[in-house]
């Protein structure tokens, strides 16, 4: 259609603006019909509706009723308790936020761990908040009350002729006071103590050797030089903060008086535990030959070095190297230690004992500690034999026998008893089986107390009431009791546990103590500091007749068995930030695996991922394969805590249950079987979450390491090594000359890779847990992360463990790239990322040389939050992020700006210690420091002056604020590689 | 086509549409502007408290019932105990004698030992870091009206800024204050983890 007239919105357009038009002038018409006009119009009144929408949801404010005059909102509250839950009772400090514990920390001057802290001990802050817990008491699937629950249970215990009592180690004084009155209450009653993982093999041959029970503790900062005996006491294996802080002290050139001064740590182990790697002598051991090890040592320090040979030649072992170690344990007569895996039978223990009595190592580099925190667990063979037959009343404590009973027999003795009670914090597979599953208090929710040695006493108090209709197991204890002996005028005076516990204080703890003791220890979390002891004197003979038995059979192939870095012994497997951690040296998360030497793989035929079933007598479980140097050949090493069947959505059906292949016979706790059949066997396609996935440096100096020697010829090794940085660049530099330059330092010396900082960053920052899919495809989201490089050949390899975290670049290349400014540059030298700015283009992330950059590909708080419990857990002085934003470490910024403002309430300026980031704050070694760089006086830019220190990645100029300082090792200078080889950081794989 | 007639009330009509589209635009954004919606925000309360009473009339200072602005982070909402350390005693009556209804909420609130449920209206977003007792800190020169304008005033509280960022840098970005540092440029951090975390 021809239309030549003006179209109308235009003319009315230049009509408006006071032109004249002519009708005929423009043309072609643009024709807007009524339809588009109506369009157009909705469209434009939905933007500018839309843009506004509405004001955000309101909300409440909530005064409180009366509120107590120490709570202070927004202001944290510390809470000094005890940690029952693990296997050592270390001390917590609670840090609460209105009302709610948002982080746990190590108790400062605890003496045991002295302010670190281990990650499952972090992670209690999950189990608390953890949704899936038992809320109420149930008989069957019904929720019933407490009296019920009560009525039951007397009426039970009276009616019964035989009651076993099934509880784990750790037990404190009052509870266990309170046992023994349990079981005098009680017809044909028993106590027995069930673990998997405990030192009952160790402990047996220090009765043995030393008369009396008790427990032995090295001293690694008095030990020059170190023998692990597949003893992996900077993992899993006793007393890890305790070792770590001692074995560290002795560790690096930057912080002990003279080179002379640094220890050995040798070690001959089945499997490459992070101790293995930490080690600077590794050999190869098989769980059978650690008995003939110790024996050929002490024929070597005897002047019999033929035996040593002997044994040298029939496990492949160069001779020269064990003549290197025995002649370097008797050179330090006095300052040398030696230690075995709490694992191994207690004939290697007592031939350890004798070994470290010859060593001099009694009262030096060992202290004799009467008053372990533990019980002695029981055999489970003695455990079968009480319940087979039935019983009338079982009632299990905080422990799991269904899961975790050796030979995989706990289900049909739980079914035996006529009435089973479970006390637990989940109902987990005992809970399920039993007749009545009653629901603990968690330990932050809980009193307690722990023996921590002769004379010294952890005190345990809730900080949060509880957040369940739960009570705690020696709450349901002492009421059971009470009723069963109403003549017992000291039961009936305690009111309840708590009141039981104090007057156990009173009486055994605090007699003699002025009033205001008890309170003192609530304050400090303990009682009395550990009292050195007399070292018993070695019974030889009864030592000598245990170390003289004959060494396990050897078979094809060996298992060993070990708890996992952190779930344990399964007690932790409903815990995400545990599953999510990944293992220090394989870098595993949500799973565990049978872990091979590529050796025994390539005979068997198998390659990662594949099944194997391993065997042992009528019992077999398949496991998948995992493929990893340093392993010795024809062993077979797994990880206990996994394979879960009732431990709620994030533990259940994760991995492999091995526990049925633990030994049954009466060994005390030995988790080795020396002779097992392996074979490859199909299994469904499995993949393994592994947050690493190279690891190999491709010769590049990422981490760097230098012997002693080498350090000793010249201190500054790590310039030569590293490639310099451009003195000139194109961007202006920035000025720091006033004010704060924050700058961190990580001592690789010291670092283990023990992997406690990870969580502790998981706790303080709100990071989220992804799951295993989500790691699979590399979307996890740890702001710090341990990286794990092997070099060296593939039977021992060196390994290097490096803590990876926001590099914070004085030319940060995540700045120049963002298109919205969300991550910017502060005066003080942090790298800020700002959520509210971050429109997730993730350009930032592709441009950092460090991966260090995290991404939210999912709501992940509203996607893991299934209970508004959960969001407890949540620090409120961090942002929570949302989907689509970037996140990265911070430097812990909000505690720079609590103890900026801490600092100015004082009148003071910031004082170096004052800022401690969440990592630093937890690491058991010390290895990181963080500090003020431009305060000369600082122990940061101290470090940051050393000749260790260099920069990751230097030479790309992006001048990154972390100063890492080059490991240094320490192999017997009669097996260290002449200077100068193997001077590119470390070689491939 | 058209006539002319119908052409002309063509433009008429476009006109008048095109021009209160533009208005009601401008309206619109002016009236939803998120600044705009915090501004004379007043919600209605569980209690009719009034604080041209307490503030005005009686002259309470702030300090007295939200104890906690010069301490730390949060200003903090007084407990009912601290309502009841005056209204214990002061229970004023209307004129047939009985107790005034607000007087009778917070005297329930009280027996009944709840909490009372207060409607936020000073509500940063989450991801903003505030802290009370450092703009009340000394040398600061600030007020709580400054902030909150004149409280005293209002029966029922009203959001008189609108506490948005580009509001708090108007103060944040003005000249450093007589002996501030070289380096200060400001007078107050500009810096994103100041208030962002």
């Amino acid at each position: 259609m021809k239309d030549h007239r003006l179209p109308p919105l235009l003319a009315t357009a230049w009509r408006a603006a006071g032109l004249a038009v002519r009708d005929e002038v423009l043309h072609p018409p643009a024709r807007i019909d009524r339809r588009t006009l109506l369009e157009l119009m909705a469209a434009s009144s939905a933007l500018a509706l839309g843009a506004g929408c509405d004001r955000k949801p309101p909300r409440k404010i909530v005064s409180m009723h009366d509120a107590p005059e120490y709570l202070h909102p927004g202001q944290p509250l510390h809470y000094a308790t005890t940690w029952t839950d693990g296997p050592v009772p270390y001390g917590l400090m609670v840090r609460n936020l209105d009302g709610r514990p948002v982080k746990v920390e190590g108790l400062p001057e605890h003496p045991l761990n002295r302010g670190t802290a281990t990650a499952a001990m972090q992670a209690a802050l999950m189990s608390l908040y953890d949704p899936d817990r038992l809320r109420a008491p149930r008989r069957g699937e019904a929720e019933i009350g407490w009296d019920e629950v009560d009525r039951i249970v007397v009426e039970a215990l009276r009616a019964a002729r035989k009651v076993v009592l099934l509880t784990r180690a750790m037990l404190g004084p009052a509870e266990r006071a309170l046992v023994a009155r349990f079981v005098a209450a009680c017809r044909g009653a028993v106590h027995l103590v069930h673990e998997t993982v405990h030192d009952g093999a160790r402990r047996l041959a220090w009765r043995v050797a030393y008369g009396a029970d008790g427990e032995l503790r090295p001293r690694y900062d008095r030990a020059r030089v170190v023998l692990s005996v597949d003893c992996d006491f900077l993992g899993t294996d006793g007393d890890v903060l305790g070792a770590t802080a001692g074995w560290a002290a002795r560790r690096s050139p930057a912080t002990v008086a003279a080179t002379e001064e640094l220890s050995r740590l040798w070690i001959a182990e089945a499997g490459l535990s992070v101790t293995g790697a930490n080690a600077d002598h590794h050999l190869s051991l098989l769980p059978s030959a650690a008995l003939g090890l110790v024996g050929a040592l002490r024929a070597a320090l005897g002047g019999d070095g033929a035996a040593l040979g002997r044994w040298a030649d029939a496990e492949h072992v160069e001779r020269r190297v064990l003549d290197t170690l025995a002649a370097d344990l008797r050179d330090h007569r006095g300052e040398a230690v030696v230690v075995a895996g709490a694992h191994l039978p207690a004939s290697v223990h007592a031939a350890v004992c004798l070994l470290n009595d010859e060593l001099g190592a009694a009262g030096t580099t060992l202290e004799w500690c009467s008053a372990p925190a533990t019980l002695p667990p029981d055999d489970p063979a003695k455990i079968a034999r009480a319940m087979e037959s039935g019983v009338d009343v079982l009632v299990t404590l905080g422990v799991n026998p269904v899961y975790d009973f050796p030979g995989g027999e706990g289900a049909a003795l739980v079914a035996k008893a006529r009435l089973a009670v479970g006390h637990g914090l989940h109902r987990d597979e005992t809970l399920h089986a039993c007749h009545l599953a009653l629901p603990s208090h968690h330990g932050l929710e809980s009193w307690n107390d722990a023996l921590l040695g002769a004379g010294s006493y952890g005190l345990c108090q809730p900080v949060i009431t509880p957040l369940f209709a739960s009570r705690q197991e020696a709450e349901s204890l002492l009421a059971w009791t009470k009723a069963l002996a109403p003549g017992d005028p000291e039961l009936q005076a305690a009111a309840d546990w708590p009141a039981w516990l104090r007057r156990h204080w009173a009486r055994n703890v605090l007699a003699g103590e002025p009033d205001t003791a008890w309170d003192d220890a609530l304050r400090r979390g303990f009682h009395g500091m550990r009292q050195a002891e007399a070292f018993p004197a070695l019974n030889r003979k009864g030592a000598e007749a245990w170390a003289g038995r004959a060494p396990s059979a050897r078979g094809e192939h060996e298992l060993v068995l070990l708890p996992h870095h952190a779930v344990f012994d399964g007690r932790f497997a409903a815990n995400g930030w545990l599953q999510e951690l990944p293992e220090p040296i394989t870098k595993l998360v949500w799973d565990n695996a049978a872990v091979l030497a590529p050796a025994t793989a390539a005979a068997l035929g198998v390659e990662d991922e594949d099944w194997i079933s391993v065997r042992s007598g009528d019992r077999a479980v398949n496991l998948p394969v995992l493929v990893l140097p340093g392993v010795a050949a024809g062993v077979v090493v797994t990880t206990l805590g996994h394979g879960r069947t009732a431990a709620g959505t994030i533990g259940t059906e994760r991995g492999v249950n091995v526990a049925p292949l633990l030994p049954e016979t009466p060994r005390m706790g030995e988790r080795i079987v020396t002779r097992v059949d392996v074979q490859r066997t199909s299994g469904p396609n499995h993949t393994f979450a592994r947050t690493q996935k190279t690891f190999s440096m491709e010769g590049r100096p990422i981490v760097l390491r230098g012997t002693r020697q080498e350090y000793e010829a010249n201190p500054h090794f790590p310039a030569a090594r590293t490639h310099s940085t451009p003195d000139s660049q194109l961007h202006p530099d920035w000025d720091y000359s006033t004010g704060h330059k924050w700058v961190m330092a990580i001592d690789l010396s010291r670092c283990t890779g023990c992997s406690a900082c990870v969580v502790a960053c998981n706790a303080e920052n709100n990071i989220p847990i992804v799951g295993k899919d989500e790691c699979t495809n590399g979307r996890e989201m740890h702001w710090m992360r341990l990286d794990t490089y092997y070099g060296g050949d593939a039977e021992h390899p060196e390994v290097h463990s490096q803590p990876m975290l926001c590099q914070h670049c004085d030319n940060a290349p995540c700045e120049t790239v963002c298109p919205f400014n969300a991550t910017a540059h502060s005066p003080e030298g942090l790298n800020e990322q700002v959520y509210n700015r971050c429109a997730g283009t993730r350009y930032c992330a592709n441009n950092c040389p460090y991966k260090v950059r995290r991404f939210n590909f999912f709501d992940y708080p509203k996607l893991a939050t299934t209970d508004p419990v959960q969001e407890l857990a949540y620090n409120p002085q961090v942002t929570v992020r949302m989907r689509g934003v970037m996140e990265k470490c911070t430097f812990c910024v909000q505690r720079i700006h609590e103890a900026k403002f801490r600092a100015a309430d004082a009148d003071r300026p910031v004082a170096d210690g004052d800022v401690r980031p969440a990592c630093q704050q937890t690491c058991p070694a010390a290895a990181i420091v963080f500090g003020d760089g431009n305060d000369p006086a600082s122990r940061v830019a101290a470090l940051a002056r050393s000749p260790l220190a260099y920069h990751v990645l230097g030479e790309l100029n992006v001048r990154p604020n972390v100063n890492y300082l080059a490991r240094i090792v320490n192999p017997h200078p009669a097996l260290s590689a002449p200077p100068g080889a193997g001077a590119e950081g470390g070689g491939d794989r | 086509m058209f006539t002319r007639r119908f052409e002309r009330r063509i433009y008429v009509a476009t006109t008048v549409v095109l021009s209160s589209l533009v208005m009601g635009t401008a309206f619109g954004t002016y009236a939803l502007w998120p600044a705009n919606l915090e501004r004379g925000y007043q919600p209605e309360q569980p209690i009719e408290f009034s604080h041209a009473i307490m503030a005005g009339k009686f002259k309470i200072e702030c300090i007295y019932c939200h104890s906690e602005a010069e301490k730390g982070p949060h200003a903090g909402i007084p407990d009912v105990e601290t309502c009841m350390k005056c209204h214990a005693v002061i229970q004023p009556k209307d004129a047939r004698g009985e107790l005034k209804p607000e007087i009778v909420k917070l005297l329930d609130y009280w027996e009944r030992r709840e909490p009372i449920q207060w409607e936020k209206v000073y509500d940063l977003a989450d991801f903003v870091y505030f802290d009370h007792r450092r703009h009340l800190a000394p040398g600061t020169g600030l007020e709580c009206a400054d902030c909150h304008g004149p409280v005293e005033t209002m029966d029922r509280v009203e959001r008189v800024y609108s506490l948005k960022m580009a509001w708090c840098l108007d103060c944040h970005m003005e000249p450093p204050p007589a002996g501030a540092p070289p380096e200060q440029l400001t007078r107050a951090s500009i810096h994103c983890s100041t208030c962002h975390r």
